[in-house]
């Protein structure tokens, strides 16, 4: 029994040696780093860096004005399109190909994309200008909403892909059931779905959160990284890569995760007040 | 009659139970098709359910039984046909009334509880719908409760339920809303043998207390015998057979019903000689049986027969008798020795073509395997079907 056990053990080796290489390794050695300065000596300098400058600091509320409308309106525009699709529809692998390839493209070329779509000379513009809706081009890039359409256009797929994975796996029985009982369909929605979607919709909100939390590209490339868009990853960026402080920038970095673990403890608290019945989602 | 009523009524009023149930006296389906896709899975069903009466459909898997059910709730569309109650018609294909407004239950094979939802909310949920005040509701539920005997357990989640409280609690969901016509959908089959036992005399016990209409699904035909007032027996989406368990379990229309009602032994023979209206001698393979039956009379059909016209016979293995017999009387060799307790059941050979399976008492205790068996058929017994499987004798 016991040299089973060793045999299993080895198993999960790879998937251990690999998660420790690339993520426990290199997240307590950014630990270490903000807890010390170029010497080597414990001190608390970098983190009163970044607390005592209005500017750096300022990067918290920057950040979090761009990550929850984002993933905010992305959940939301996602909750009733995967309701819709949740037993299947006509196209649906057409869609989801569509809804995919903005992912395997990469934040990059998608951002790449809307510059040049969605720019003042652009196509979308050109296009409003024609029809006579507008006379003066939309301002949608290089500003705050340039980052935000960005960031949905990106954190959609992710969270309709989320979402419907949950949602799809609620047992169709149960609507059923409460269809023959009486129920109408928002009845159902209300009573039914809903509370027993809520943990894969905190999932999905806790995900997207992160994502669009650490935003870098997108705001770089289609916001003003030098002012409105200032996130916390550029302020990450700009010392250890312009100023190669790296204690100081792990620092900042250390803060943005604290804040990512609060931001998901609250929405797990709010979910546990909601649902207090287990997951017991099932097929038949 | 009389009696049995007041007996109802008394039995009713001791447990609490108002017979509330909509008055109606049948539900009438007919002529329903439904096809999915290319695949029709149900041909011009026909059939009435009485009101109190509990009416099973029986057949394989994918005959159309539990898409009957879904089509009666209104769950799925019909293609054609109609559903009435007495002369109301609630479905014609082109629009039904909704599931919800239907006034049926359904019970489903897995239980479909809700999962985030106590067993008192499970089961409160349709009478919340029709906005019942909350004193009603709790004495309701507390009545469906008593009569699935789970009493107590009102607080308690799905989860924390064993598979046997689960199907109870859909049962009490299911006749606390007092329908006017219950399904349940093989609802014993995700069950161990012995509950399964159990649940079957309870289902019963209820449907005598409660005389809810019902329609059973199921492939199992203990169950279908045990529980029913009438069989209908399904293949491939048409009815074989529509009667009491005794006719079913006696008297197969056709060859399927036969083979599923438990006539193991079927042989293709040849019309030997036709001596009168209710006595046939048939000629299987290498051996002769006399037929001697008079419960189905289809003269016609068989004074068409000619002699050597291929049919099928059909024995249970129950109705074979170790022994020497007046007639009928076989040897066969034994090659399989089941212990089944108080039963035993023997697979042996009468030739190399045919195979016969036979049950024994304590009879059986001195066969063994590869032993040489005297067996003999009574005539009474023994069932001849035409080569198309439609029942002769």
């Amino acid at each position: 029994m016991k040299e089973e056990k060793h045999i299993i053990f080895l198993f999960f080796l790879p998937s251990i040696i690999f998660l420790a290489v690339l993520f426990i390794y290199p997240f307590l050695y950014g630990f270490y780093l903000s807890f010390t300065n170029e010497e080597g000596e414990w001190t608390l300098e970098n983190y009163l860096t970044f607390f005592k400058d209005p500017w750096e600091v300022r990067t918290i509320w920057t950040t979090f004005k761009i990550a929850l409308p984002a993933t905010l309106i992305s959940i939301l525009l996602a909750i009733p399109f995967s309701y819709y699709m949740r037993h299947g529809i006509k196209g649906e692998r057409l869609i989801s190909f569509f809804l995919i390839l903005p992912v395997t493209l990469g934040t990059v070329l998608v951002a790449e994309g809307m510059l040049s779509y969605m720019g003042p000379a652009g196509w979308l513009n050109q296009f409003l200008k024609a029809i006579g809706i507008i006379k003066e081009p939309l301002r949608l890039t290089h500003n705050y909403t340039g980052v935000l359409l960005g960031l949905i256009i990106h954190n959609f797929p992710y969270a309709l892909l989320m979402l419907l994975g949950y949602v799809s796996g609620i047992d169709p029985n149960l609507e059923k059931a409460a269809q023959i009982l009486g129920a109408d369909g928002w009845y159902i929605f209300r009573k039914v779905i809903f509370p027993l979607w809520v943990p894969g919709i905190a999932m999905a909100f806790s995900l997207n959160f992160v994502m669009a939390f650490s935003v870098y590209p997108t705001a770089v490339l289609l916001g003003q990284p030098s002012g409105p868009t200032r996130v916390m990853s550029i302020s990450v960026f700009h010392w250890a890569m312009e100023k190669f402080n790296f204690n100081v920038g792990s620092a900042i970095a250390m803060v943005m995760g604290l804040i990512e673990l609060i931001v998901i403890l609250v929405v797990m608290s709010l979910r546990q007040r909601m649902f207090k019945g287990g997951s017991m989602v099932g097929k038949a | 009659m009389e009696i049995q009523r007041d007996l109802h009524t008394f039995l009713n009023e001791r447990n609490g139970v108002v017979d509330t149930v909509k008055d109606f006296k049948e539900i009438k389906i007919k002529d329903l098709n439904k096809s999915f896709g290319a695949n029709q899975v149900l041909h011009d069903f026909n059939l009435n359910v009485e009101k109190g009466e509990f009416v099973t459909l029986l057949g394989p898997s994918g005959c159309g039984k539990s898409t009957t059910l879904h089509c009666l709730a209104g769950l799925v569309p019909i293609d054609s046909g109609e559903i009435y109650i007495d002369n109301e018609c609630i479905d014609d294909g082109t629009k039904g009334i909704p599931p919800e407004k239907r006034g049926f239950g359904l019970v489903f094979q897995n239980y479909a509880l809700f999962p985030h939802l106590s067993v008192f909310n499970n089961i409160a949920f349709g009478l919340q719908i029709k906005r019942l005040s909350k004193n009603a509701i709790k004495e309701k539920v507390q009545n469906a409760l008593k009569m699935v005997r789970l009493e107590g357990y009102e607080d308690k989640y799905p989860r924390q339920l064993s598979g046997g409280e689960q199907q109870r609690v859909a049962i009490a969901r299911c006749i606390v809303m007092e329908p006017m016509l219950m399904m349940l959908d093989e609802p014993l089959s995700n069950l161990d043998a012995k509950l399964r036992i159990e649940m079957r005399y309870e289902l019963k016990t209820l449907h005598e207390k409660l005389h809810i209409a019902s329609i059973y699904v199921t492939h199992d035909q203990q169950e279908a015998l045990a529980l029913s007032d009438r069989i209908v027996v399904m293949k491939d989406g048409k009815i074989q057979q529509i009667g009491p368990p005794e006719e079913i379990y006696c008297q197969p229309s056709n060859l399927f019903v036969a083979d599923f009602m438990g006539f193991r032994n079927i042989w293709p023979a040849n019309i030997k000689e036709i001596s009168s209206e209710n006595e046939v001698v048939i000629n299987v393979s290498g051996f002769e049986l006399t037929i001697k039956n008079g419960s189905i009379k289809k003269a016609d059909y068989l004074n068409n027969l000619e002699i050597g016209a291929p049919v099928f016979t059909a024995v249970r293995p129950e109705d074979i008798q170790v022994g020497n017999g007046p007639v009928n009387s076989l040897r066969c060799k034994s090659e399989v020795v089941e212990y089944l307790g108080e039963i035993r059941h023997i697979g042996a050979l009468i030739n190399e073509d045919v195979r016969i399976d036979l049950r024994t008492g304590e009879a059986g205790e001195e066969i063994k395997s590869d032993g040489i068996i005297e067996v003999w058929i009574p005539p009474g017994k023994i069932l001849l079907f035409s080569q198309e499987g439609d029942r002769i004798l």
